[in-house]
């Protein structure tokens, strides 16, 4: 109350169509808050939100004198901005504004309508109480850094790079892996189209590469996230690849003379060997080996070798190579950290490890492709060509013991899967399924395609993989043992191959990333966007987005379409150019501060430093994301945060209990 | 050491297993106190038809081992363990059943205030038995049948789907034991006296598997199993191949003889397997 006499509150309820109205007495509501002391004018309205609605409120500001005004309607995240501009644009404080939220947490949850409209009244009653409390407050305009920083170099990280470049903003891509590419890096082809993933991935992943504007780090992670919206600085740690990129000139002749090449590899999933230094696969960015220092012969092991450098003509092995920090300052922060693909060694009954032509897709991915460990021959580990192939859907996924969630991409690939097998191989193809799901556009057709291509379908999850066979002639087979449920039969099938369409889980080290950047995790461990329908790229941390599947599992045409959606959000602010600072924040009065340090050990944003001079507590109002820890935590309540103050809470808590 | 047995409707009238059971046990110097008046624990049947009454059936004798002043009941036959561990988890997840459960006991003049763990007797003997007592049977291959209910749905012992406690418990007592695929397929169980045919030749596929990979002998941990097992080969689905129960395998270790672990009740006789291992 501090430029105004006497406070002059407006209080208008929302029916919101048929969301609160019928449920609650709206009238009742109004009237009720209209015999409040200080309230002026109570109204209550269709659409609150809409034009007329908040014309409503302007109106009664200038005509009536109000100085404080009351919405009860739905949720203050759906709509207190919107109100909080329509006081501001007449002329008040934005501040002076309160919300009762009538419908989230009255009409949608109560079943009585007497009970609804006496929560109501209450809930509306409790905000007029509140408003009076309130003092006017002030933002800051800071600028924001026009750069941005991307997480993970797969498709969908790469895509949000190239996005952002293209609209001249400093990009940093930074990847663990020695090489960007990602998962998409591993496929043949890509359903439903069938175009080869190398021929549409290669010239992106050089495009990345050669973008002016954009800085690669490979081989590197992120290890640690200060500041707020507009202004990150981020600490990235370069592992060493003991190899010097100015120098190397990607020949090779260091993986040709390296002694350790039985090192399994993790590009082809296992299926063949690496040598202990070396780039994942042949279309490597950048086309700078590493040495793997577990298994390097001097690094590792202590010994004499030194192969490689001994070869390498431009004189880049660099065994002393150590790692090394960088602060990157960014004004945005988009996570691109996808997934990993559900090890199903732990679901016995499937035989995966026990059995060796039962095989993971990724590792079928690999079987299939040019530069995979057969050289794209679709044949068994005894060279032959499998006869009969079984594809088992949803392991790991669909299933309470494991991932309740679908994955979302199995059934299409399986029956990508049963193309390229028809095609290359002629085998008799097998897809045990639950339901098929092929939701996206040409999907169905496809699903339709490998039907007509002789492609069976059991619908039936699979009990059992087993080397157990009833026909002699079948010893050396597995039996795939299911129940059809549309045959009602228990179906054991001698097959030469499985596959097995594994489900989808967040990327090991995305539960760190997440703490290191404030964003959350569901359930299942992915991370959390800012509102499912609405707000998909964005998380409850400003300037930083999400893309790809690191958010939950998508397919590529989803994938890249979130990637550019997050790069949009992410140019959206860069190119605004200023933020606007959190009024809400928290304060530390000098006078009362004891020096106990409580509040800086109870910040999660590293917020308050400590004024050794004075001997007190300081917040850094640019950090402060006013949570109120810190007012809760002290012990002689010097720290309070700005509309949050004691004598406002008790003020609305005073009228509800 | 003593504790509380729990016998289960198959245990004495099977080929020897309570033979072998109580002979291992003297050797090892275990006490089984056999639970008074102990009834049926309504196996798989009773859960089926009514959750309080199958739930009664098996505390009842909780109560009992209560009274006894026992902490874990400890019972030799797959079913009974997983039914017993089934009512022990119900009542320890449900107050409402816990209290009516209670009440049905109380009828019968029996207190049940705390639920005990349900233990196998095989995790008795796993502890109990002293390494390789005996290198005799060092190249006799054992298949180890599981059956269907030690694992699963509980898998308290071990994985549910590729079980190895077995294996790793013959090795340890001096066997030498198959790898095979068969270690928990359902030998058909009770069904076997209703559908003789059909659960023959669950029966036979087993015994097929683990002959097939190499076994002389195959060793179960239930008593239906190896009844189920033992008679299938009385046709000609099968090769012969001698079931045994693997209390008669710990007592032959320790150096009992054949007859004294009741294995001259076994269809296919295993005297030849195991006198020239």
């Amino acid at each position: 109350m501090s430029d105004q006499t006497k406070p002059r509150i407006g209080v208008y309820v929302c029916h919101c169509g048929m969301n609160i109205a019928p449920k609650v007495n709206v009238e009742d509501v109004a009237a009720h808050a209209g015999t409040l002391a200080h309230v002026v004018v109570a109204r209550d309205y269709k659409f609150m939100c809409s034009n007329p609605g908040q014309d409503m409120i302007i109106n009664d500001i200038k005509s009536l004198g109000l100085n404080r005004v009351v919405v009860a309607s739905c949720s203050p995240r759906m709509h207190e901005k919107t109100f909080r501009n329509a006081v501001k644009s007449a002329g008040l404080n934005p501040y002076y504004f309160q919300m009762a939220n009538v419908r989230e947490q009255v009409s949608w949850v109560t079943h009585d309508s007497m009970d609804a409209t006496e929560k109501a009244k209450a809930l509306t009653a409790a905000a007029v109480s509140r408003v009076f409390f309130h003092q006017p407050l002030s933002t800051r305009e800071v600028p924001v850094i026009k750069s941005m920083l991307v997480v993970g170099g797969g498709i969908a990280g790469m895509q949000s790079a190239l996005t952002c470049a293209n609209a001249g903003y400093q990009v940093y891509l930074v990847e663990r892996e020695p090489s960007i590419g990602g998962h998409m890096a591993k496929f043949d082809k890509t359903f439903p189209t069938l175009d080869c993933a190398a021929c549409i991935m290669t010239p992106k992943m050089v495009d990345v590469l050669q973008h002016p504007n954009i800085t690669l780090h490979t081989y590197s992670e992120v290890e640690k996230v200060e500041g707020f919206i507009g202004n990150f600085q981020v600490t990235v740690k370069k592992k060493p690849r003991y190899v010097d990129m100015e120098k190397c000139t990607g020949c090779g002749t260091c993986m040709e003379k390296c002694p350790s090449k039985k090192i399994s590899s993790e590009f082809n999933e296992g299926l063949s060997f690496r040598t202990a230094i070396f780039t994942p696969f042949p279309q490597a960015v950048p086309n700078v080996p590493v040495i793997d220092a577990v298994n390097c012969i001097v690094l590792g092991k202590n010994k004499k070798c030194g192969a490689c450098a001994k070869f390498c003509e431009t004189k880049a092995i660099d065994f002393e190579q150590k790692p090394e920090f960088l602060t990157l300052d960014v004004g945005a922060i988009i996570a691109a950290t996808g997934f990993q693909a559900v090890n199903p060694t732990h679901l016995e009954p499937y035989g995966y490890g026990r059995f060796p032509e039962v095989y993971t897709s990724l590792e079928f991915e690999r079987l299939n492709n040019a530069t995979g460990p057969t050289s794209g021959k679709m044949v068994m580990k005894n060279g032959q060509i499998p006869e009969r192939v079984a594809i088992v859907h949803c392991v790991g996924s669909r299933d309470v013991r494991h991932k309740k969630y679908c994955s979302r991409v199995c059934c299409m690939y399986s029956m990508k899967f049963a193309h390229l097998l028809r095609e290359k191989t002629g085998a008799e193809v097998w897809e045990f399924y639950i339901d098929v799901r092929s939701p996206g556009k040409l999907y169905e057709e496809f699903y339709n395609r490998v039907q007509e291509e002789g492609v069976r379908f059991v619908r039936g999850r699979v009990a059992e993989i087993t080397d157990m066979t009833d026909d002699p002639n079948d010893k050396g087979r597995l039996t795939v043992v299911a129940e059809s449920t549309l045959t009602r039969r228990t179906v054991r099938l001698p097959v030469d191959m499985v596959i097995l369409s594994v489900g989808l889980e967040p990327a090991p080290g995305a539960e760190d990333l997440g703490r290191l950047l404030g964003v959350s995790r569901d359930g299942d461990g992915w991370f959390t966007e800012l509102h499912a329908k609405l707000a998909p790229v964005s998380t409850p941390m400003n300037g930083i987005f999400l893309a790809g599947c690191c958010q939950g599992p998508k397919d590529i045409p989803d994938t890249v379409a979130q990637a550019m959606g997050a790069a949009g959000e992410a140019i959206a602010l860069l190119s605004r150019g200023m933020v606007t600072t959190q009024a809400e924040i928290s304060h530390i009065d000098p006078d009362l501060c004891i020096g106990c340090k409580s509040c800086i050990g109870a910040c999660a944003y590293s917020a308050i430093g400590f004024d050794e001079a004075r001997r007190v507590a300081v917040v850094n109002e640019a950090l402060c994301k006013g949570c109120g820890s810190c007012a809760a935590t002290c012990p002689s309540s010097s720290a309070s945060v700005d509309h949050f103050t004691d004598r406002q809470i008790m003020g609305e808590l005073e009228r509800l209990v | 050491m003593r504790i509380c047995f729990y016998p289960g409707c198959s245990y004495a009238s099977t080929a020897g297993y309570k033979e072998s059971t109580e002979a291992v046990c003297q050797k090892l110097g275990i006490e089984l106190v056999v639970i008074p008046d102990w009834n049926c624990c309504g196996a798989t049947v009773m859960f089926g038809e009514n959750k309080l009454r199958a739930t009664a059936l098996a505390a009842r004798h909780f109560a009992l081992t209560q009274a006894m002043g026992f902490e874990e009941i400890v019972t030799g036959c797959n079913a009974c363990y997983a039914t017993l561990g089934k009512a022990a988890r119900l009542l320890n997840e449900d107050a409402e059943l816990f209290i009516k459960t209670k009440d049905v006991l109380q009828a019968l003049g029996l207190t049940l205030d705390r639920i005990p763990k349900i233990r196998h007797l095989f995790e008795i003997l796993t502890k109990a038995m002293p390494d390789a007592p005996s290198e005799r049977y060092r190249s006799l291959s054992v298949g180890a049948y599981y059956g269907c209910q030690l694992t699963r749905p509980h898998q308290f012992l071990d994985k549910g789907g590729y079980p190895e406690i077995l294996e790793t418990f013959l090795e340890r007592i001096g066997f030498a034991v198959t790898d095979h695929s068969a270690r928990t397929q359902c030998c058909g169980a009770s069904h076997a006296v209703i559908y003789k045919d059909e659960c023959r030749n669950l029966s036979a596929r087993i015994i097929r598997e683990i002959s097939d990979k190499g076994a002389q002998i195959i060793t179960t941990i239930c008593p239906l199993c190896q009844f189920n097992l033992d008679q299938a080969q009385t046709g000609d689905l099968t090769p012969r191949i001698p079931v045994t129960y693997f209390t008669q395998l710990a007592g032959l270790a320790l150096g009992l003889s054949a007859t004294s672990l009741g294995m001259n009740k076994l269809l296919v006789s295993a005297e030849k397997v195991i006198s020239r291992p």
